[in-house]
């Protein structure tokens, strides 16, 4: 699926499904506070986490998480799953 | 040397009360829902004085997240005197209520309340509570702790004591991630200790998480050396930790 790309205010949706992201890729304004609203269709958990954005949060089977990142500077951040870190991956662009 | 002369030092003794080493860990206000925790962490000090070298602190802890709020835990500590032999010393009891989703607002806030009862009935029971902070300044996480605790019961100290707890931290990678910690006792409410006398301390921790092959869940670690600030203070403390964490 193509990356998505909104405007501050936005809230934007990231689905794990098969234990993937998708989108894997969402851009982000900079310097604006953004949620992020994690759905796992999967019926396992699992954790979203990001390193660089100082998030780890469990995303329980057919649940869904509320996470607040920003404001960010220009730059890649990487997010992943922390359950199934080989396939759940993805990255938040900000131009 | 006369009684009367005694009774300061005695009481002194008792106002420090409860363990020899304070617990220097410093909580995030953010819970983690449906994860279990088994910890162990511990600090052991380091000086050329006898009675102020191998003062020891360790607790063992199992905690769970009950949920997006919520944190509860029950843990077991152990403490040893400088020279004297290590011992079980308390049972207690932590709440964490996180106030704020993280990153909603400027800053993430929780609270933290403890109830610590002493295994000798001799020593008093402590109540602990902290408001804990956090804010993110990319590329670092600012953690504070403020922390006021009171003794109850017998032999208690009067007076509500305060203690802060500090970091920032680095996250470079899951596995290691850089953090500067400090940590201070400089006494009771109604009047601080002189500042020689108060321990401060303050050195580099490093912390990651990782997991081992055919373990489900993650184990977190860290270790740091704390560099004693004041002449009260022990030249240097070791402090380690390590967690296994399970999702259920």
């Amino acid at each position: 699926m193509a990356a998505l790309s909104a405007n501050a205010a936005d809230a934007f949706t990231l689905t794990i499904k098969d234990h993937k992201y998708d989108p894997p890729e969402i851009t982000i304004p900079a310097g604006v506070k953004v949620k992020l609203v994690v759905k796992n269709e999967d019926d396992t958990a699992e954790e979203f986490e990001s390193v660089e954005l100082n998030r780890e949060k469990i995303v329980v089977g057919n649940g869904q998480i509320d996470v607040f990142i920003g404001p960010l500077s220009s730059g890649r951040y990487e997010f992943f799953g922390d359950f199934h870190p080989e396939t759940a991956r993805g990255h938040i662009i900000v131009p | 040397m006369k009684v009367t002369r005694l009774l300061p030092v005695c009481g002194a003794i008792l106002l420090a009360g409860g363990p020899a080493l304070a617990d220097h860990k410093v909580y995030s206000p953010v819970v983690e829902e449906n994860v279990w925790e088994l910890e162990a962490r511990g600090q052991r000090t380091i000086d050329s004085d006898k009675n102020k070298d191998d003062a020891q602190d360790q607790i063992y802890e199992l905690s769970y997240g009950v949920n997006s709020w919520w944190y509860t835990a029950i843990f077991g500590n152990l403490t040893k005197e400088p020279q004297g032999n290590i011992e079980y010393s308390a049972t207690g009891l932590e709440n964490i209520f996180q106030l704020t989703p993280q990153g909603e607002y400027w800053l993430d806030a929780g609270l933290y309340f403890e109830y610590a009862r002493a295994s000798s009935r001799h020593d008093p029971d402590e109540f602990e509570f902290k408001l804990l902070l956090e804010k993110q300044v990319a590329p670092l996480v600012l953690t504070a702790n403020l922390i006021f605790n009171r003794d109850i019961g017998d032999n208690a100290g009067k007076g509500v004591g305060f203690e802060y707890a500090l970091r920032a931290n680095y996250p470079w990678k899951r596995g290691l991630q850089f953090g500067i910690e400090a940590f201070g006792e400089p006494g009771r409410l109604t009047g601080f200790e002189p500042t020689a006398e108060q321990t401060h301390s303050l050195g580099p921790v490093l912390s990651g998480k990782f997991n081992l092959p055919m373990i489900p869940g993650n184990f977190v670690y860290e270790a740091g050396y704390l560099f004693g600030l004041t002449e009260g203070s022990p030249s240097g403390e070791v402090k380690w930790g390590l967690e296994y964490e399970i999702l259920f």
